[in-house]
């Protein structure tokens, strides 16, 4: 296979209280929209005395074209996890509380069928085209990855609620 | 030798811990799989008594012929760890569920040539090869393992409904 590209890292980290569900559903709505397969690599829940510790890890992918692919590595850990019933819109729901942890990678890969790294002379003839030809669309794909990764990074903040302060 | 390629290269895999009723999670799976016309075996049921709790391994295959050269297979794994009987009362009536750790690992394969039909000579693994390189490359890619896929993240999706996890979601549902 082709190597993986990786571009960016983006980390988000919320404490308090917000709805799992929901904001699991907005990021599957958001990879759906944006025509992501869905690849959920990992799935775990376990029950805890403090509450349910939550870690899951997806690998969405989509390819682009023939040649690329993009794949974004949402991670979610959430600890501590707990019920509670609050009062929205008076109206009693309820809510989850504790700890949340978002990490996002996006990685683009070039040759993903692997058509060009079966023979050195097909490597080295791809490597020339990339470099010298093909150079541009390689970096319009790797603009789309970081594009799409601070998309949803703003997606996910925007329903926790999390503005990013910064100092100059 | 059947020819084969893995849909879902990395298996799903779905980790729990805690309280569930594995009774009627093995029913409703299986359920799942004949309603779909899948055929089914139970490769292995290991079960192994510790101190600690039972650990339990089972392992299933399901499969389903779609055309004459082509065929769904599934591997599903379970791995349970410190397995012990509790009670539990649900809706008014006492019930005997399982408390530990639950792995399951789904694992979806299109078997290409599953009868053979193209073994025994030169020529026709030949052909065969250049069949699922370039006459079927994109069925293979865009209907058939796509298909696969998408069953597979559902049968995930059905399990998790029926752990109670907090990550399911049906977005995705309704693909094929």
């Amino acid at each position: 296979m082709g190597e993986y590209q990786k571009l960016v890292v983006q980390k988000l980290s919320y404490e308090g209280l917000f709805n799992y569900k929901e904001l699991f559903r907005i990021m599957d709505f958001w990879l759906r929209d944006k025509f992501y397969d869905k690849f959920e690599y990992r799935n775990e829940e376990y029950n805890t005395d403090k509450g349910k510790e939550i870690v899951t890890e997806f690998k969405p992918w989509k390819k682009v074209t023939d040649y690329y692919k993009i794949i974004i590595k949402i991670e979610f850990h959430l600890i501590d996890i707990h019920k509670v019933e609050v009062e929205r819109n008076g109206k009693k729901v309820m809510m989850d509380e504790g700890k949340c942890e978002v990490k996002l990678t996006g990685y683009l890969i070039p040759d993903y069928e692997h058509w060009w790294i079966k023979k050195p002379m097909h490597y080295f003839l791809r490597d020339m085209f990339e470099r010298f030809v093909y150079w541009y669309i390689t970096r319009k794909y790797q603009g789309m990855v970081i594009d799409h990764v601070a998309d949803l990074y703003h997606h996910l903040s925007t329903y926790l609620n999390v503005t990013p302060y910064k100092v100059h | 030798m059947v020819f084969q390629i893995d849909v879902v290269p990395e298996r799903i895999a779905i980790k729990y811990k805690g309280v569930f009723d594995f009774g009627a999670l093995y029913k409703m799976m299986r359920a799942w799989f004949e309603e779909r016309e899948f055929d089914f075996d139970e490769g292995r049921y290991k079960h192994k008594e510790k101190d600690i709790g039972a650990e339990i391994e089972i392992d299933w295959r399901a499969y389903r012929s779609v055309t004459e050269v082509f065929q769904e297979r599934f591997h599903i794994h379970f791995h349970m760890w410190d397995i012990r009987e509790v009670e539990i009362v649900k809706e008014g009536k006492k019930k005997k569920v399982f408390k530990g750790r639950l792995m399951i690992e789904i694992k979806g394969i299109i078997d290409l040539d599953y009868e053979n039909q193209f073994e025994g000579s030169f020529v026709k693994e030949k052909w065969r090869n250049f069949l699922v390189d370039f006459i079927y490359r994109r069925d293979i890619d865009t209907i058939w393992g796509d298909r696969l896929w998408y069953v597979a993240h559902k049968l995930q999706q059905r399990i998790k409904l029926f752990l109670q996890m907090e990550s399911h979601s049906d977005v995705y549902d309704d693909m094929w």
